[in-house]
């Protein structure tokens, strides 16, 4: 048996083409003038492109399985026993030509995946005792030390530890904007460094990389069956012995060997085992390709039915961290005293605006402390410098002019906290510092609500700052002040009222509401957790992504729906056929390869998605 | 012992049916899935009962090329 599957694999192409020109020529030549010949003609054809069929049949029949080639097979046989030849050789010819397309355009439709894998790196510099050396993927371990080269591929995930350059990783968040990166810096595995030559910590090798775990998902979600499938799956299990024991049944009350036969041809189920599958396949992969890691089968089809969005706020909405979102410099040289000072300290906020101002140059600061819940004080160039609160500036009698009351006032109600600046007992400048909202967000919430009736936001924050960021945002409504159990309760109150609910979280403290939503979202770079339990996870985090997986979700549920209903039809159309006499064998064939194609290509139509 | 095996392009799904049903009932596997869209099979096999070149032969002996 082994000998001939070589020989199958290797000549059953070309086989297949001969087979074509025998019939063809045969069909030409029967037209003008019939002979003996012509029946050997088609017999060859059939032969030539029934062999391997044959051999298939009997392979999976040893395993118990009836396939479609045995159907086919018996059909061919039923034929011969006729004399039908040209319909046998008809038949045989469409059927591996059909296949042969199939695997054709299967192989473009899985494509989007293809090229994902085809981008894993193979090789990393190691380098031991300063000597760099190539060593193969599988060999690197955690905490080695690598080299990457100008626009060679970052072959792990880890850490920089000297040098500088700008990655391109395209391959994993789906930003094609170069990012630039330096000692201390996070690099993923896969991605492409652009410029520059870095020295990397190896921190995640093998399967734990977060390439390898994208790959490692979006394979699986491809396979993950929905309802519908598995239902399909189980009928078409049960289907193909079904159809032989209707055809012997037709054969038996119609004594007609020829329709008996043509069922045969026209039962087999291929568009509808297809169908579903490969737009599930196609649309995975166009998202991954986005850096959309949807995960496939249930999921996905609910994930396409949500109603209401439901947002975190922190972290998801907002970048969270705090950011200095306005400074209003009363006296020249503020800024930098500011700086200077806030530098001696890692509070959150002194990082705000260290950050904001860090093209100021530092001056060296004496008796630098920490007043705990107001502020910092010390000594700038022979100046008492304070950095803080409003009650601290009070406290220390620092006045405030009427501009700067006016001033504070309206950057509290933009939802800012107040940090003042002093410099001997006069105030110099005022921070305006908040978490401040993702670029992305507003656009996201904009499209969101063109396609749901409800997008909300949760938060453990107070009041007043939710209130701000819903109304700039655009949002339906919120809810703030929530405990973490309050979440869950509003949650599922949703649930109750029939609502299908996808919640999106950054997976850091919001893992029990993404569990238990119907459709979860993570984002972030991929952590465990969240991809454990969210349907959606997007690697980036670019909140328009969220639109984009929504509207591809639909879109592939639909061409899913579509493809089951062409299958369908098609087999009515092929059963009215026969009963009303106008469909044999050869036609049928056709129909049903014709059906396959139809699908497979309407599949194809998500990898030309684009986003408008 | 896990191992991922890469197969050939599977066009029909029933051809990926047929290789789990194959692999399952082989000797030594405790579990087995074939992945029909990314063409792997995932084998979890006793390697002290069996052996990869086993598999291989298990799947060959179907009609798959292994990659």
């Amino acid at each position: 048996m082994m000998k001939w599957n070589k020989w199958i694999k290797k000549y059953s192409t070309p086989c297949m083409w001969v087979a074509c020109g025998c019939t063809v020529a045969a069909i030409v030549a029967e037209k003008i003038q019939p002979g003996v010949w012509i029946t050997v003609l088609y017999v060859s054809g059939t032969i030539l492109a029934g062999f391997p069929i044959a051999v298939k049949a009997i392979q999976s029949l040893k395993f118990k399985t009836v396939s479609i080639e045995l159907l086919v097979t018996i059909a061919v046989a039923g034929a011969f026993i006729i004399h039908e030849y040209s319909e046998a050789a008809i038949v045989t010819c469409l059927f591996q030509v059909g296949t042969y397309l199939e695997s054709k355009t299967m192989q473009k439709t899985r494509s989007a995946i293809k090229e994902l894998t085809a981008m894993a790196p193979k090789t990393a510099i190691r380098i031991t005792d300063d000597e760099p050396e190539e060593i193969d993927i599988d060999e690197v371990e955690i905490d080695d030390i690598l080299l990457v080269r100008t626009g060679s591929q970052i072959p792990v995930d880890g850490y920089v530890v000297s040098g500088t350059g700008y990655a391109d990783q395209a391959s994993i968040t789906g930003e094609s904007r170069p990012i630039a990166r330096s000692t201390g810096d996070f690099v993923y595995g896969g991605t492409i460094l652009q410029s520059g030559t870095l020295r990397m910590r190896a921190s995640r090798v093998g399967e734990d990389t977060t390439f390898s775990k994208i790959i490692a998902l979006v394979e699986e979600a491809q396979d993950a069956k929905s309802p519908v499938e598995r239902f399909i799956d189980s009928f078409a299990k049960w289907y193909t012995p079904a159809v032989i024991v209707l055809s012997a049944l037709v054969l038996v009350f119609t004594k007609n060997l020829d329709t008996a036969i043509t069922v045969l041809v026209l039962a087999c189920p291929g568009a509808l085992v297809i169908g579903a599958p490969i737009a599930s396949v196609a649309g995975i992969g166009k998202a991954a390709q986005n850096g959309i890691l949807l995960k496939g089968g249930d999921s996905l089809v609910t994930f396409a039915k949500t109603d209401v969005f439901l947002f975190d706020k922190t972290g998801t909405l907002t970048n969270g961290y705090p950011v200095v979102d306005e400074y209003i410099e009363y006296e020249p040289d503020s800024l930098r005293y500011a700086v200077s000072l806030e530098s001696c300290s890692d509070h959150p906020l002194a990082k705000a605006i260290t950050t904001y101002g860090k093209e100021s140059t530092v001056i060296p600061v004496d008796d630098a402390d920490t007043e705990k819940g107001k502020g910092m004080h010390g000594t700038v160039n022979g100046k008492t410098v304070l950095v803080g609160s409003l009650k601290y500036m009070t406290e220390q009698h620092a006045e405030l002019t009427g501009q700067m009351v006016s001033d504070a006032k309206r950057l509290s109600s933009e939802g800012c906290s107040l940090v003042f600046c002093s410099v001997d007992q006069k105030i110099t400048g005022l921070f305006g510092i908040r978490d401040t909202m993702k670029e992305s967000a507003k656009d996201c919430i904009r499209e969101l609500r063109k396609h749901v009736n409800t997008v909300r936001m949760l938060t453990g924050d107070n009041a007043d700052t939710a209130a701000i960021v819903a109304e700039e945002l655009g949002l339906d409504g919120y809810d703030a002040e929530l405990l973490p159990e309050q979440k869950l309760n509003l949650l599922k109150d949703l649930q109750k009222q029939g609502h299908i609910v996808t919640f999106v979280g950054d997976g850091i403290n919001d893992s029990p509401a993404l569990a238990i939503a119907d459709s979860a979202i993570a984002i972030g770079s991929g952590t465990d957790v969240a991809i454990e339990c969210s349907d959606v996870v997007l690697v980036s985090s670019d909140l328009r992504k969220i639109v984009m997986s929504y509207r591809l979700a639909n879109q592939t549920v639909r061409i899913m729906y579509e493809n089951i209903a062409i299958a369908i039809a098609a087999v009515l159309f092929l059963l009215t056929g026969l009963f009303a006499g106008f469909i044999h064998m050869g036609i049928g064939m056709l129909v049903h390869e014709g059906s396959i194609m139809v699908v497979i290509l309407n599949a194809m139509r998500l990898l030309l998605y684009k986003e408008k | 012992m896990k191992k991922t095996i890469q197969l050939e392009e599977l066009v029909c799904p029933m051809c990926a049916t047929k290789i789990e049903t194959a692999l399952k009932k082989a000797p030594g596997v405790n579990d087995a899935t074939v992945l029909y869209n990314a063409s792997k099979a995932k084998v979890d096999y006793d390697e002290t009962k069996t052996s990869l070149e086993d598999l291989y032969k298990v799947i060959t002996g179907l009609g798959y090329e292994i990659k």
